[in-house]
Order: structure tokens, then sequence, then C-alpha cells
């Protein structure tokens, strides 16, 4: 699609004004002390943030936890269950996005609300560590780390330690194909699926190859430049792109990986190696469902008010992941 | 009293067709892939004594001869099968990557059409052989409205459910010499869990204006015409193909 001739959505459009008004939305236009301060602001329950990201549904109760990792500090956890669910339904475990230096698993409020009560499953956020302080592979390790210990503690969490499922958008979609193939290197708990909300798979320079990076001229939601600058955070000196712990699309072998349903979007410098991604992972036997919305601009779940297709897209989620769970989605 | 075995039969359009059979008499094995709480669950609800849960991944249709074995072995024989599993997935054909396209294709005409002939013939050679002998067995098959509306979104599942509206056609003149009677259903638009998400706000409004009744149709309409396919007066219908729409697609 030629992204330059095709009109926005008249929601996009107000996103993309919205977001290009507030320079605290674009991480490459951020110095040191406004990405500190960006780091330390919890989005406050009212504004227009709060607006746009939407809110939990009502029937959905969160609370928070947190467990001791092994770096020492305890990693803060928000945790989503359906007030009408009983115990024992399936473990979700969910990653934010923002580019490993920016987010919050408050951010995902309004999907995690809707996964929590369409499955009647637990869903586990992990406010895991983020660049630069914490540079890669911090946050793999913190994701991974809550995986094992939430697989250990599901009965506790109230969820069934035989369908755990991993999602995330953008990073955290990263993070969350990153943990599968950890998972099944290291003999960890087995996955039922994984949910790729537009996914970075490849951080390697490559991306400037891919028509989606070269189209990404009108840089909604994500630029080019932000991208660059999120990889400069998260990786720093001297690290291999090429790790598939980085870069999961350099991962040697993908078979035997949970089914997986791998969200894109048109408006996304990202949707082409997403959709690799999904080619690799059918490639390799792996059950993939592809939802791709064009008209969509990167990070448009996190917009439900503006992005006409989250709702559509937020079903399709929710019925993949029910039926790899094995659950009637409500 | 009459053994029933319906695969996918712990949730949806299948829980209807269960709970409509048991109702009727019969007994019931009540197919689902995994995770039998639904399937138990429903088993413990339904009228009549005597039914069974049983597990099979259909998405290898050769998985079809261990469930029919599975079910004469719990049920001591079968008289009607009812072919309701299926698998849908949309992959419109303008956004979906090749290898993604005939991964879903393999996907859908595995558990759509393929398990529907292998159950076909597992379940004819228990009938052909059994003591009795093959006359009164029944073979239903639930299709789709899609195979002949189209499913522009999921086209290997409008084509699976016409090959299977085929399949039954063909195996209505081939079993009637047995005394085998073979038919379908080709539901519309049904109201059940899997579907609820699609059926809020304009969208929904939209599925349900497509019949003049303005709504969608309920599993255990779907049932109701299962029912009468299975049953001893259905001998003369054999191969036909019972829509269930409300009137949102005439053919």
């Amino acid at each position: 699609m030629n992204q330059d001739r095709e009109p926005l959505l008249p929601g996009v459009r107000l996103l993309d004004r919205i977001m290009k008004a507030n320079p605290a939305s674009s991480i490459s236009r951020m110095d040191a002390a406004a990405l500190a301060k960006a780091q330390t602001t919890a989005i406050p329950d009212r504004g227009v943030a709060a607006f746009l990201l939407g809110r939990a549904k009502r029937g959905v109760t969160i609370t928070t936890s947190d467990f001791p990792a092994s770096h020492g500090a305890r990693l803060p956890l928000r945790i989503y269950r359906s007030r009408d669910a009983a115990t024992g339904g399936p473990l979700v475990l969910n990653f934010h996005g923002g580019g490993f230096a920016l987010g919050s698993p408050r951010m995902c409020d309004w999907i995690c609300g809707i996964v929590a009560t369409r499955l009647a499953a637990v869903v586990v956020s992990v406010d895991y560590r983020l660049a630069p302080t914490h540079r890669f592979p911090a946050a793999v390790e913190d994701c991974y780390e809550t995986l094992t210990w939430a697989a250990e503690h599901a009965g506790d969490l109230g969820g069934d330690p035989d369908r755990i499922a991993v999602m995330g958008d953008s990073a955290g979609a990263n993070l969350a194909t990153v943990v599968a193939i950890m998972s099944r290197e290291e003999g960890g708990p087995r996955l039922a699926h994984q949910t790729l909300i537009y996914p970075p798979t490849d951080l390697t320079e490559n991306v400037r190859q891919t028509r989606s990076y070269q189209d990404n001229t009108r840089s909604i939601v994500l630029s080019n430049e932000d991208m660059a600058a999120f990889n400069a955070l998260y990786l720093g000196e001297g690290t291999d792109a090429r790790d598939w712990r980085v870069s999961p699309a350099y991962a040697k072998d993908l078979a035997g990986l949970p089914p997986a349903v791998v969200v894109v979007a048109g408006l996304d410098p990202l949707h082409d190696m997403g959709v690799a991604y999904a080619e690799a992972l059918t490639a390799a036997g792996v059950p993939v469902t592809l939802k791709d919305y064009p008209r969509m601009p990167h990070g448009f779940l996190s917009f439900p008010r503006l992005c006409r297709d989250s709702g559509p897209a937020t079903a399709a989620i929710v019925a993949a992941q029910a039926a790899a769970l094995r659950v009637a989605a409500r | 009293m009459r053994r029933v075995l319906v695969t996918g039969g712990s949730r949806g359009i299948g829980a209807a067709i269960v709970t409509a059979m048991a109702a009727g008499g019969d007994r019931v094995a009540i197919h689902c892939r995994a995770g039998v709480q639904a399937a138990q669950a429903l088993r413990a609800r339904i009228a009549g004594t005597g039914h069974v849960v049983v597990t099979a991944d259909l998405s290898d249709a050769d998985a079809a001869t261990g469930l029919v074995e599975q079910t004469v072995r719990a049920l001591g024989g079968i008289d009607v099968l009812v072919h309701n599993a299926g698998h849908y997935e949309e992959q419109p054909i303008d956004t979906t990557p090749y290898a993604l396209w005939m991964a879903g294709w393999r996907r859908m005409l595995e558990v759509n059409l393929l398990a529907a002939a292998a159950l076909a013939h597992q379940v004819v050679d228990h009938l052909v052989h059994r003591p009795e002998g093959p006359t009164g067995g029944r073979i239903v098959m639930v299709g789709s409205r899609g195979a002949y509306r189209g499913e522009p979104e999921a086209t290997a599942y409008g084509a699976s459910k016409a090959g299977l509206h085929a399949l039954a056609q063909s195996l209505a003149v081939a079993l009637a010499p047995h005394g085998i009677a073979v038919g379908a259903v080709a539901p519309g638009f049904i109201r059940t869990e899997m579907s609820a998400n699609r059926l809020s706000g304009a969208a929904g409004d939209a599925i349900r204006a497509q019949s003049p009744y303005q709504r969608v149709g309920e599993p255990a309409e779907v049932a109701a015409a299962v029912a009468w396919l299975a049953s001893p007066a259905a001998t003369w219908t054999t191969g036909t193909v019972i829509d269930v729409n409300g009137a949102s697609y005439l053919r």
C-alpha cells in the first residue's frame, strides 16, 4: 500500500496530532532528563493520557503484587482477574510496550482487562526493568523470571499451570516471543499460546531494507528515528543485535513454539518484520493467525478510543487465545 | 436406545446437538479436542444416563480412527455420527502471505473435510460389520451457509464446508443400499460463545439484519434440524442440505 496516498482515518489523524504536539511522546526528541522523568511519572487516572489509553472494563479486579527477582530487587506485578471468574482459568502473562525504555503495565489496562474477563483468565503484567539504566538482557531476564515464577505459583495466583500464554505489544511482543523461545530452549514452562502485537522481531539495520520502513514517511506514533533511538538505548555498545534474544527473527529454529496470533498495522515501520516472522513461524510448522490492519498505526491497540480497529483486533486476539487455551470466550 | 457420536460436542452448536439427542433418549459420546472440563459438565447436565466424553485432536484426520474405536468401546457401538467439529480462520487473500494462506487452508480442510471423510469411513465400516447390520444408521454433517453465500474472509472455511455438503450428498447415494441416510445442515450466523464478540456493536447489527427476523440463530435451532436428520423418519430426505439461516440466504 502506498502510505502517502491513503487518507488517514479521522481518529488516527487526531491521534497523530496529539502525539506530535507532545514532545514527550517521541523518544528521539527526548534528552536524558526528559526520559528519566517519563520513566518515573505514573499515568494519572484522569486526563488526556488516561482517556486515550482507555480503562479496564467494569467487572475486572486489578491488584498489585511483586516477587523477588534474582537481581536482588522485587519485580512489581499488575494482576487482572474477572470479578466473577472461578479459579483455575488460564494464566496470561503480559509484557507492555514502550521501546524497552518507556511504559508500564498501566498502559495495558484496557486489553488486559478484556482478556481477563473474556477468557476468565488471570492476567499478570510485569513492570520489567527499563533501558538505558538496565539495558539488554535485563528486560529479557525479568520477563523470563516472571514466567517461571508465575508457573510455579500458578495455584496461588488462581490460574492453571498447564494453560499459560504470553502476550505483548511492540517491545513487549519482542519479549513475549523471546521468552517463548527461551522457555523451549531451557526446558521451562510449556506455553500454550503467544500473542504478538506489532512485534519488533529484527533490531538490526536490516529493517532499513523493508518497504514498511521506507514508506514510514508520516511517522504516525512511531518514526524511524524513534525506533533507532529505542534500539540504541536498549542495546548500547557491543551488543550483537543478531542475538536471537534481541532479534528473535534470527533464532536458528522456531519449531515447537506455541501457536501464535500476530497483529500487524499498515502504517507501522514494523509491519513487514511482523509478517516475515509470521511466515517464519509458519515455515517451522507453528500454527499462526495473522491479523493485518492496513489503516492502523503502530500502537493502535493502546488507543481504543481513537483507533477503530482496536475492537476487532482485540476480538481476534481473544478468539485465538480462547481456541489455544481451550476456553469458551465470554 | 441409539448411540450417537457428536464431534466438537462440548460447546456451541455441538453442545446443543448433544443436549437435543440426549433429550430424545439417545446415549451420546461427547467429543472434544482437549480440556474435558466443559464436556464433563455438559454430560452431567443433559437428560438420561450412559453418556461419555471422548477426546481426539482432529487437526490430524487420522485421529478419527482412534476416536471411533474409543466411542464403540465406550458406548458398545455407534448408530449415528454427527460431525460438527470445525475450524475457522480468517485469512484475507490480499493481506495473507502465501505460506500462511496454504497452512490455513490445510488446517481447515483437515478438520472440516478430511476428518469428516475419515470418520464417515470408520463409522460405515463399523455399521456394515456389526451383527445387526447397517440399517438405520445415520450420518449428519454440520456444514455452513458460507458454502453458498461465500466466505470472503475465510475462503478455505467456505470451500471446506461446500466440500462437506458434497461429501454428504455422495455418501447419501453410496450408502442408500445399506439403509444409511446421510444429510447436512447449513447454519447461518449462530449465537455461540465463540461468535459473541462479533455480535456486539454496529457489526452485530449488520449481522442480525441479514435475516428478516433481525436476529441470529440459536444453537438449539440447528440442533433441531440435526435431530430430525438423525431420526428414523428421515429416510426419504437423504442427501438433503437443510438451510438453518432465518432466510438470510436463499438458494
